[in-house]
């Protein structure tokens, strides 16, 4: 089922009448069937966003519809969703089976089908064993499981999921964000999760849905948000390492950083910033474009290098490939994969070109 | 060597409680069990206390006294009815208050004023309100043509003064549950309610499914007290009907620790029964608090 977010605005009152506009006339279409991921830094309004969805907050204005229903002015109860929480709310005096059984009983459906049906949805999620465990006897993995099958078990229209990963270690992350992805591609249903996590968020997503300072930034498949980026917070948000903002200048349809032309640019002539992924420095025989390698990190497969940049003060990585064996101290010649340079506005950060 | 050392300071450092309270609690405690087994206690001018030797006769006596019996079912009374009642209301209190937004903060200082008066002066308050000529009661029951009662006035029956002062048990112990339960219910996670929310849970289904289990470690430590507190119940009966402990003329509301407390100044040669009272009272009182835990071990979830 599709849901549309149309021009969604939501502002908090605090006690002493500041108002704070969490979510900023947001106009999303999510649709069916598919895993979407809500990502921006904390506090971006995206949990908001989620909680709107569900029918716990409720909007100052705009509409929120589910396939041709409005359900802008709906309990959460009546919505048929199934959300979970990013500490999982499982009820610690029951058992897993309770937990799982507790939504069908509330509707008063027949204890022998609410027990098969609690039954298939463990197994689904793989926890079919630990039914009559309490929710402290699991691990982080485990409740976050059991958690996912009392939300789908009354069988909803969404899945809702807030920080699903965040709680979890490292390793549990990795295992727990494919078995999300394989739970959401098993039942079909339309599937929102948020994170703070890009490299999760992407992962996983199959539209990921960029939010900063309650506004929408960038809709789209994580690839093409990652490779089109419309402005620089999208480009620096996405991407471990983060790019490389370097000050730059345009002159005579060279792109000139630190006073070295590095690439071509069809761009007017003015100072920008210039966006270099990691991964778009190719390192050559000889250039104009020569950077010193302070700090080597090697992990194998590949090699960071730290640089410097006279007149700039961040530190800048760069990842070449692991045969060139630089130490640091090198002076290593580079081009600039122009697929992988990007050029925004010094003020309002939007992509040029 | 380094162990021994620091036990010694550890047993330094108890030092001055462990005085105290072996001056006031251990010693008076083992006094009170070997006064109750003492025979012919008396206490001669010169020689100080005697006894002519060990006996359990006292707990005889104790036994065969009608007083003990009245004592007893009185205790029992208070026990087994204000109790229940008062955790029960206190609990319904607790989350009314705590669902409500406005005059929260006002309700609560209205609840918990019992707790900071003195129970003497809000029982010579309940005694008037429970008059048969001026008392509110008898007010509100009059505007629906019902006659006055002599609740607790002269030669005033067992059940009307026993009501009474049951009213006034449970009302003055709210205060306490109601700010125990009310912190307990803070202390949840409001994202249960959130969750049983989306799952359309009806109301009476989050009280008895997640809000009582949820607060039922508050819930047996309030009752748990409670039990032990009702069962020692004596300053109610003072603040109510003073020293006479009932109504002036009529059947008394005598407690057990009332009995101890009259017994222990009703001469020397009664004081081993005092001693014998308490020890019973004891007794019950580890009893029932055994069998809470016991209970609370199984329904209680931490």
């Amino acid at each position: 089922m599709e849901i549309k977010l149309q021009n969604i605005t939501k502002i908090f009152q605090a006690k002493d009448k500041t108002e704070t506009i969490a979510v900023n006339a947001l106009d999303i279409t999510i649709p069916s069937g598919k895993l979407i991921g809500l990502l921006g830094p904390s506090g971006c309004g995206k949990s908001t966003t989620l909680y709107m969805i569900a029918g716990l907050l409720n909007p100052n204005e705009g509409r929120i519809i589910f396939g041709n229903e409005d359900v802008t002015d709906m309990a959460p109860e009546e919505r048929g969703i199934g959300l979970v929480f990013q500490n999982y709310a499982l009820y610690p005096h029951m058992t897993v089976r309770q937990n799982i059984m507790f939504p069908l009983e509330n509707i008063k459906v027949p204890k022998q089908e609410a027990l098969v049906r609690a039954q298939e949805m463990a197994d689904l999620v793989g926890i079919g064993e630990l039914m009559e465990r309490k929710p402290k006897q699991l691990s982080g993995g485990q409740q976050q499981r059991v958690a996912i099958a009392r939300a789908l078990v009354k069988k909803p229209r969404v899945l809702l999921l807030d920080e699903p990963l965040s709680n979890l270690d490292a390793r549990l992350r990795l295992q727990t964000r494919e078995e999300i992805k394989r739970i959401q591609r098993e039942t079909g249903i339309t599937t929102i999760f948020v994170t703070h996590d890009q490299e999760e968020a992407m992962s996983i997503s199959d539209e990921i849905v960029l939010m900063e300072l309650g506004k929408k930034q960038q809709v789209g498949e994580p690839q093409d948000v990652y490779d089109k980026p419309k402005n620089l917070f999208v480009a620096k948000f996405l991407g471990t390492p983060p790019i490389n903002i370097l000050n730059g200048e345009i002159k005579n349809k060279k792109i000139h950083v630190n006073g070295v032309p590095i690439a071509t640019a069809k761009s007017a002539n003015g100072e920008v910033f210039v966006g270099i992924r990691p991964e778009g420095f190719k390192v050559v025989e000889k250039s104009d474009f020569v950077l010193s390698a302070y700090q080597v990190e090697t992990i194998g497969r590949d090699t960071t290098l730290l640089v410097k940049i006279p007149g700039e003060e961040e530190t800048y990585r760069i990842i070449v490939d692991a045969q060139y064996r630089i130490k640091p101290g090198n002076e290593v010649c580079f081009e600039v994969d122009p697929n992988k340079l990007f050029l925004f506005n010094k003020e309002t950060g939007a992509l040029l070109n | 060597m380094l162990e021994k050392q620091s036990n010694f300071k550890a047993w330094l450092y108890l030092t001055p409680t462990l005085i105290l309270l072996i001056i006031f609690t251990f010693y008076p405690l083992i006094n009170a069990f070997y006064l109750s087994i003492l025979a012919d206690y008396k206490i001669d001018l010169v020689l100080g206390p005697q006894a002519s030797g060990l006996t359990l006769q006292n707990f005889v006596k104790i036994f065969k006294n009608n007083e003990f019996w009245l004592a007893m079912k009185n205790t029992g009374i208070i026990v087994f009815v204000s109790v229940p009642i008062s955790v029960i209301v206190a609990l319904f209190i607790s989350v009314a208050l705590n669902s409500i937004k406005k005059f929260q903060g006002f309700f609560q200082i209205v609840f918990f004023l019992p707790y900071v008066t003195n129970a003497i002066a809000i029982g010579m308050a309940f005694a008037f309100i429970f008059h048969s000529d001026y008392g509110l009661i008898n007010l509100v029951l009059g505007t629906i043509g019902i006659d006055p009662v002599n609740w607790v006035g002269t030669g005033a029956s067992w059940g009307t003064a026993m009501f009474a002062l049951l009213v006034y048990t449970v009302w003055g112990g709210l205060a306490f549950k109601i700010m125990v339960f009310l912190s307990g219910l803070q202390g949840i996670d409001k994202q249960y309610y959130d969750a049983a929310r989306v799952d359309a849970t009806p109301r009476k289904r989050v009280f008895t499914k997640i809000t009582v289990p949820l607060l039922s470690p508050m819930i047996a430590y309030i009752t748990i007290t409670s039990f032990i507190g009702a069962i020692k119940a004596y300053r109610t009966i003072i603040g109510m009907f003073g020293p006479s402990l009932g109504p002036p003329g009529g059947d008394r509301l005598i407690t057990i620790v009332g009995l101890v407390y009259e017994q222990i100044y009703a001469g020397a040669e009664a004081r081993p029964l005092a001693a014998a009272a308490a020890v019973v009272l004891f007794a019950i009182t580890l009893t029932f608090t055994g069998i809470q835990m016991w209970v609370s071990k199984k329904r209680v979830h931490y």
